[in-house]
């Protein structure tokens, strides 16, 4: 442990666990497994769902990972400062690999790879102005759409014909047919 | 330093090209893009995201398993490099951390574990073994047939793969190992990652000389978009204009279940972790989200922590991570974009075929065609459906509904008709089945001897030979189809009530010889109604046939038969539009008239003829002076009182037929001067029977006989009974007298 870090419980007390934070975002992963499991399962049926149904799962999936995502954001601080380390109760030596399972901080190669590309794609960048890239993303919006809208009249595929089809053969008056109906002339 | 940073990009830079030229130098523009596209899911869950250079580890040519002394040396090169860029701390920490170089240095049976970790960290315990076995090979043999057609391609690109792999990896390792001390961490990345993007754009400008022409390239771009990106999309991304097979159905949900279960693997191994550190303040609740497998291994409680103070983010590290932002918002941006360029593509493509569907729907069918919504039952694809049979215009055939599938062909971007089959309501396999048609040959009797010479036939009708078979244009207009339907179908149904009225004629030598072949037998002719396959062998070929004499009859007799049917289902539907009560079923005797009354027509003339010999042979030529004229029979005129303009339009159609639909009579009037008259009927009462009454008066009309024949003989015999009794026997007596 760094000389920096300040002690708060210096015994094997539980008092430096964070239970408030861990407990909800334990909830929100065990919600965030169980939906991935379902996707999965369902997934994996030899004949699979319909795509709403798995877009909806999906989303499902998707919402639950943005909360967890939420609830870690919110107790960052508490979770940054906390340390878990094995108390002697752990069974260290049988169990080396599981405990550096569990207490494992690198990130997947998955994850880094996708951050680097985050990274490379901002790197060219200039730093945010919110104001100024909305201004512009509604005005490229609205150019590419002005666009769109021209090359829609222009196209002649989609041209429509105009066709009045719609008197019948042998026309019958309204006149007619109320006569007829009435007094069956 | 300086140089030597340059240089090893430089060193890393080149192979990397190199090493996407080959790769994807063949593959598509579009394929190119997707590497750039790929991720879609990058924003929304990072775990889906599977990079190549990793993966490519895996290759023959480079081992996973790189000893420690492979991994030091450039490790320590590249750790120059960067700290003597960026940060210091990066030395302290980074080597502490790695657990790459444990992993190097561990004997195997540590490393086993790790491995496993390094591919997805967090499986679940239960079935650790069989899931990761799984999936390791699976990447491997994708990797290994990626690995193998590079080879093909090019021999010298293993030994750059192997160099670029071991530079990648280590990078790679700088970068995951890094992860307090960001700055060197953006700094690794990024200079990896503009590797892949100047590769990437050389490959861009290369790809225009290099056109896919062979499987080996769609081999090499379906490996290669895997290797990629492991995205959910990345199968639909690829090309929108591919179908999707099954093979590559498979596929996809193969690599998404894969993404899935790593996510999955994730999350849980996150939740043991949670649920063992909460497990020391509340056990309950934290025992409830943890494994069987944890709770039995490790006692809960068992793990612990303290705070610590932390610093705050470092000028460093806040530049980074708002770098880290923006790239993220270019990309999902940049992502959203190509999906709406791509849904927009679809889209239009979509609303064009939809377009071209209803427009040429709208062209070919008219108010006056029967439309209708359809399901199949099977898969619950909804259609149109057209009706082409003649219900609604008082066809009571119920064996073939007569409704078709409208269908737009895929491929050729027309319209196309489908006859469901009744039964199935599904389409019927063999649709040439029904494809058939009614001839009729005329044989006439060659005299004296006991044998038939077929003496006319028809051809089929223009409308049921397949135009498009004829490669015509326009042939598959679906008006043509519809008309075809309609032929076929009338067809059918003609044959169907010609059988059923031939039931009622076996005594009038009509005989229903086979399934599909009447035989109407005259004295001196013979008919046959054959319902025949347009494939039919004594169809094809007989085009050229020099014409016979009756073909002609014979054709006028088809189109009889034809107009006789459309007259019962006039009649049919008289009926249901002036009476309440509804019969869809024809009785034969009644209603069936197609048959009764040509061959009554053919058989009424032959009794005349008969009737007129007997006459002459007995009256004319005994008795000098005699006249014989036929006069015509008055019929009642229907008292009908018809309301409605349409009944009538009917019942005026009707009665133009009434001449063929009447049964048959003939009234002969013969004056013997200065005797009496002979008043002889000949009367059809069933079309093809002869009753004839004979009726004869004297002078002042007082009616010494009237009765009624049936036999030819008993005529013969009663005239001659009368001629001699009465009238030569008053001659005899006059004469006497």
């Amino acid at each position: 442990m760094d000389d920096s870090a300040h002690v708060i419980a210096p015994h094997v007390t539980s008092a430096g666990i964070p239970t408030q934070a861990l407990d909800a975002a334990r909830l929100r992963l065990a919600q965030l497994a169980q939906s991935l499991r379902r996707l999965r399962d369902e997934l994996a049926q030899p004949r699979p769902p319909a795509a709403h149904t798995l877009n909806a799962q999906l989303a499902v999936a998707q919402a639950q990972l943005a909360s967890a995502a939420a609830t870690l954001q919110h107790f960052r601080s508490t979770l940054r400062s906390a340390v878990a380390y094995p108390s002697s109760s752990f069974p260290t030596t049988s169990q080396e690999a599981l405990l550096l399972a569990l207490l494992r901080t690198k990130r997947t190669p998955e994850v880094d790879a996708a951050l680097a590309r985050a990274i490379d794609a901002g790197s060219d960048t200039t730093p945010h102005d919110d104001a100024r890239d909305g201004r512009w993303a509604v005005q490229a919006v609205a150019a590419a759409r002005a666009l769109h809208d021209d090359e829609e009249e222009e196209d002649p595929r989609m041209a429509v014909p105009v066709r009045t089809r719609t008197t019948t053969s042998d026309r019958a008056a309204a006149e007619q047919v109320l006569g007829f109906c009435f007094s069956g002339v | 330093m300086e140089n030597n940073i340059d240089e090893v990009q430089g060193n890393i830079q080149n192979p990397a090209d190199d090493k996407h030229t080959v790769q994807t130098s063949n593959e598509k523009h579009e394929n190119i893009e997707l590497t750039e596209v790929k991720g879609i899911n990058l924003a929304l869950d990072p775990n889906l995201i599977t990079l190549p250079i990793y993966k490519s580890s895996n290759t023959p040519g480079t081992n996973p398993n790189l000893t420690s002394s492979e991994i030091e040396p450039n490790n320590d090169l590249s750790n120059d490099n960067t700290t003597s860029n960026t940060t210091p701390t990066y030395m302290g920490e980074s080597l502490i951390n790695n657990p790459h170089e444990i992993f190097g240095q561990m004997p195997l049976t540590q490393l086993i574990p790790l491995i496993l970790k390094q591919q997805g960290p967090g499986f679940r315990f239960a079935d650790l073994s069989e899931e990761s076995l799984r999936y390791e090979i699976s990447k491997e043999n994708m990797n290994n047939n990626l690995a193998l057609h590079i080879e093909d391609k090019s021999k010298n690109i293993n030994s750059i793969h192997e160099e670029i792999n071991s530079e990648l990896n280590n990078n790679t390792k700088i970068g995951l190992d890094t992860e307090i001390t960001s700055d060197t961490d953006a700094m690794d990345i990024d200079f990896e990652d503009k590797n892949v993007i100047s590769g990437n754009n050389k490959l861009e400008q290369n790809s225009s000389r290099f056109h896919p022409t062979g499987n080996d390239e769609d081999d090499i771009s379906n490996t290669n978009v895997e290797e990629e990106d492991g995205s959910l999309l990345d199968g639909s991304n690829k090309d929108d204009t591919i179908e999707l097979t099954q093979e590559r159905f498979i596929k996809i949900r193969k690599e998404m279940l894969e993404n899935i279960n790593m996510a999955l693997n994730e999350t849980s191994l996150s939740l043991e972790f949670v649920s063992l550190l909460l497990s020391a303040t509340r056990e309950s609740v934290a025992t409830s989200s943890m494994s069987p497998y944890l709770k039995k291994t490790v006692p809960t409680g068992s793990l612990n922590s303290d705070h610590i103070l932390i610093e705050g983010k470092s000028q460093a590290e806040l530049k980074h991570l708002e770098t880290l932002d923006r790239g993220w918002k270019l990309q999902a941006l940049d992502e959203s974009s190509e999906i709406l360029k791509k849904t927009h593509s679809k889209l239009k493509n979509i609303l064009f075929k939809e377009h071209k569907y209803w427009n040429n729907l709208s062209k070919s069918i008219g108010n006056k065609d029967v439309i209708f919504k359809l399901r199949d039952r099977s898969t619950g694809e909804r259609y149109l459906g057209i009706k082409y049979g003649y219900e609604d215009s008082g066809s009571t055939y119920r064996y073939d509904q007569g409704t078709a599938r409208l269908k737009a062909n895929p491929e050729t971007n027309r319209l196309e008709l489908m006859p469901i089959d009744r039964n199935e309501n599904e389409i019927s396999l063999d649709s040439k089945q029904n494809e058939r048609f009614i001839r009729i040959r005329i044989y006439t009797k060659i005299e004296g001897e006991d044998d038939y010479i077929l003496s006319g036939e028809t051809a089929p009708g223009k409308i049921f030979v397949d135009n498009a078979e004829h490669g015509k244009e326009n042939s598959r207009d679906i008006r043509d189809q519809i008309e075809r339907l309609k032929a076929f179908i009338f067809e059918q149904e003609l044959m169907y009530q010609l059988k059923r009225e031939c039931s009622l004629l076996i005594s009038y030598g009509v005989i229903l010889e086979a399934e599909s072949k009447i035989v109407i037998e005259l004295p001196k002719e013979k008919f046959e109604i054959e319902y025949l396959k347009l494939t039919d062998d004594t169809v094809i070929n007989h085009e050229q046939d020099a014409p016979r004499t009756n073909d002609k009859r014979a054709l006028l007799m088809l189109i009889t038969f034809r107009m006789l049917l459309t007259m019962i289902f006039k009649k049919t539907l008289r009926e249901r539009l002036t009476s309440a009560k509804r019969s869809d079923k024809l009785v034969p005797e009644r209603d069936i008239l197609l048959i009764r009354p040509i061959l009554g027509s053919m058989r009424h003339n032959n009794y005349k003829v008969l009737l007129r010999k007997i006459l002459t042979d007995n009256i004319i030529d005994v008795i000098e002076g005699c006249v014989i004229r036929e006069v015509a029979v008055n019929r009642k005129a229907d008292d009908e009182c018809i309301m409605d303009r349409h009944i009538m339009k009917l019942s005026n159609e009707i009665k133009s037929f009434n001449k063929l639909l009447n049964t048959w009579s003939s009234k002969f009037v013969i004056n013997i001067p200065e005797k009496g008259t002979f008043d002889i009927l000949l009367e059809s009462p069933n079309y093809c029977n002869a009753v004839v009454s004979i009726k004869y008066s004297d002078l002042l009309s007082n009616i010494s006989f009237d009765t009624k024949f049936n036999e030819f003989k008993e005529i013969e015999e009663f005239i001659i009974f009368i001629v001699s009794e009465y009238i030569e026997n008053s001659e005899n007596s006059i004469k006497k007298e």
